[in-house]
């Protein structure tokens, strides 16, 4: 029976950013996956022929690299082998009559190719920029919550307070209609909040929108050297090199509870490893409160709804793809196929009510623009991403290989030399990814539903929120919690900061509102 | 589930005819068929034994000249994926109309064209706007 301060449950991004964090604080600390390799749904791999290495869920890391964890821990990674390669071409669309439009790494470019609005954005988004990434940074049940509302509060006075929650209600059809007149900016930015689990027309979505559109202007869409994976990599040898454990095809299929408190897992097979400060469970609320967690589940884990579900394509290709039209489009990291706002628009509500979309979006990931090291030299390689897929469907291969064929004919419309230079393509079905990983269900990569009841301060149910659990010690990091999905490890980071943090009498006194107060 | 505007049959041809009325009053009178209810002018049900077809104007329902085949299915949702996945033209998608009935138009690879409904409220012709007729 082996003991440690913290054991954590799966070892997807929150998982390994809580891990590493907390062991270079000095805690013991034991991450425990079921499956055979580390990561969750970090995971690279020469899926198709040997000398292709695909990235075969998640890909892009911009949200890790701008995130607080990746900030307090990028020497330790980087001495680890973690480097990061960037480009000036992020992200384009391409429309159905063959045009293009970009979102690029500078300002007056960007203002060129949305149209000058892009100026006024900026100038209204910059001044308030530490609110809005301040916001998917915090813990909203929180002392630092109430002093992120007390900071907007005290900056914008209650009308501007007011109108700022507004805005980040609006969704994104209506910021995007308001704010540019160009259908070509509308096209080039709307697909974006497809990788944030919401559609054009949900709540919050316009919010949504702006951020990721500022955040890829300054940030660009870095990947590491030689796929996803050696992130997570690098995060499991810090936290080994800091004497804690990472473990494969360990399945934890009980939370042992102790006289109210979290203190140790239980292993398929009956072995125990003990906790003496925290259990980090890394799991959807299906998975905590129907399994891992003794006795009933609370009806709020039990009405916990699910999105959409997804498909990922992979191509390894006898030739770098050459797109029609524009010639940036080769060089651009992501480009969406799309029609445009409506497109997308459409698609989401066709697999909300469950139907395959006509004209679903399509994700074309192009990791070999910034990393050659991921093909045989003057070889080509697409990851491509399908979010707009319902999961009421009855998946099986047979329609997995059929939807896929109809997105590659999309493509080749696109991409006149795709069909002539398939070496092999292989298919991931929601079936597939549920198959892989438990947490995701019915195909859904987010961890459950982004709608306003389950999203923010109610991520993933009221009573639940903060990533407290109803067991004392047991937290619940990962997708289904705040910040929800997404490549950050802003869960992971925010638990482990409120584990490390002085107990609440000494916080509370070092508060900037109570300082003030008693100033 | 039952949808009294629909007949008791699984599948039914849908004819074009230049004019509604005239064409249902000669289907009965030449052929024995029975009406079993008209909307309007545009569209009519009639009864063939136990089988069912279909008039309609083909000006007002925007398939001038092209007759199509009705097929009555338990979950249309379901089944229009199905079709999309196997690629099948999709003319009209899967929507709700007033009489009761889900349904989803498309082109099979010889050119016909499939109407496939599912029931989703049980309505008498009169609660949308119909008359029924002697075979209702």
């Amino acid at each position: 029976m082996a003991e440690y301060d913290a054991v954590i449950v799966g070892s997807g991004i929150n998982s390994l950013a809580c891990g590493a964090l907390l062991a270079n604080a000095g805690w013991g600390v034991c991450v425990l996956e079921r499956d055979d390799r580390l990561g969750g749904c970090i995971r690279t791999e020469e899926l198709t022929v040997p000398g292709y290495l695909h990235d075969v869920f998640s890909a892009w890391h911009p949200l890790w690299v701008g995130g607080a964890a990746h900030a307090q821990l990028a020497d330790d990674l980087a001495a680890r082998g973690l480097e990061y390669l960037n480009t000036d071409l992020p992200t384009a669309s391409a429309f159905p009559d063959g045009s293009a439009a970009f979102l690029l790494r500078d300002a007056g470019e960007n203002a060129r190719e949305l149209g000058p609005e892009w100026t006024d954005v900026l100038e209204r988004f910059f001044p308030n920029a530490d609110l809005a990434f301040g916001l998917l940074g915090t813990e909203l049940w929180s002392v630092a919550g109430l002093a992120l509302a007390l900071k907007a509060y005290r900056r914008l006075g209650r009308a501007g307070a007011a109108a700022f929650t507004g805005e980040l209600l609006q969704s994104s059809r209506d910021w995007l209609v308001q704010t540019f007149a160009s259908e070509r900016a509308h096209g080039v930015l709307a697909p974006w909040v497809l990788h944030t689990g919401l559609g054009p027309d949900a709540a919050s979505s316009g919010f949504m929108t702006q951020v990721i559109a500022v955040a890829v202007q300054e940030g660009g869409m870095p990947i590491p050297r030689g796929g996803g994976a050696r992130l997570a990599d690098a995060l499991v040898r810090l936290i080994r090199d800091r004497g804690g454990t990472c473990e494969t095809g360990r399945d934890v299929e009980r939370i042992l509870v102790r006289s109210g408190r979290a203190a140790g897992v239980r292993l398929a097979g009956g072995e125990t490893v003990e906790a003496g400060r925290a259990v980090v469970a890394n799991v959807t609320p299906t998975q905590l409160y129907e399994r891992l967690l003794e006795g009933d589940a609370p009806e709020a884990a039990r009405r916990f709804r699910y999105g959409r579900a997804e498909m990922q394509i992979h191509f390894a290709l006898s030739e770098p793809a050459r797109w029609d039209g524009d010639e940036r489009l080769n060089r651009t990291a992501v480009v969406h196929v799309t029609p445009g706002l409506d497109g997308v628009s459409r698609a989401v509500n066709e697999a909300e009510r469950g139907l395959i979309p006509e004209e679903g979006t399509v994700v074309v990931g192009q990791p070999l623009t910034m990393d050659a090291s991921r093909a045989p030299e003057g070889k080509g390689l697409l990851w491509i991403q399908l979010q707009e897929l319902p999961s009421r469907f009855a998946w099986n291969d047979d329609a997995r290989e059929r939807y896929a064929d109809r997105i590659q004919a999309r493509l080749a419309r696109h991409i006149p030399n795709l069909e002539s230079s398939i070496v092999q393509r292989v298919a991931l079905g929601p079936h597939d990814l549920e198959r892989m990983n438990v947490n995701l269900r019915h195909g859904d990569p987010y961890g459950g539903a982004l709608s306003l009841d389950q999203n923010f301060l109610w991520r993933p149910f009221p009573g639940s929120a903060g990533h407290t659990t109803p067991v004392e010690r047991l937290w619940h990091i990962g997708a289904s919690t705040w910040p929800g999905p997404g490549l950050g490890g802003g869960s992971g980071t925010l638990v482990a900061k409120k584990l490390l943090e002085p107990p609440l009498p000494r916080r509370l006194l070092s508060t900037t509102p109570i300082r003030r107060f008693l100033a | 589930m039952k949808n009294r505007t629909m007949p008791p049959c699984t599948v039914m041809p849908v004819l074009v005819y230049p004019q509604v009325r005239p064409a249902v009053d000669w289907l009965c009178n030449a052929f024995g068929f029975v009406e079993r209810w008209e909307a309007k002018g545009h569209r009519a049900q009639l009864l063939v034994g136990s089988g069912a077809v279909v008039v309609v104007d083909g000006k007002a329902s925007g398939t001038c000249g092209a007759h199509s085949i009705m097929v009555r299915v338990d979950n249309v949702i379901a089944h229009h994926g199905r079709a999309l996945l196997w690629g099948a033209r999709i003319l009209s998608p899967p929507a709700d109309y007033p009489y009761g009935e889900r349904q989803y138009t498309a082109e099979d690879p010889g050119g016909h064209r499939w109407t496939f409904s599912q029931s989703i409220a049980d309505l008498a012709p009169e609660e949308w706007g119909g008359t029924s007729g002697p075979g209702m």
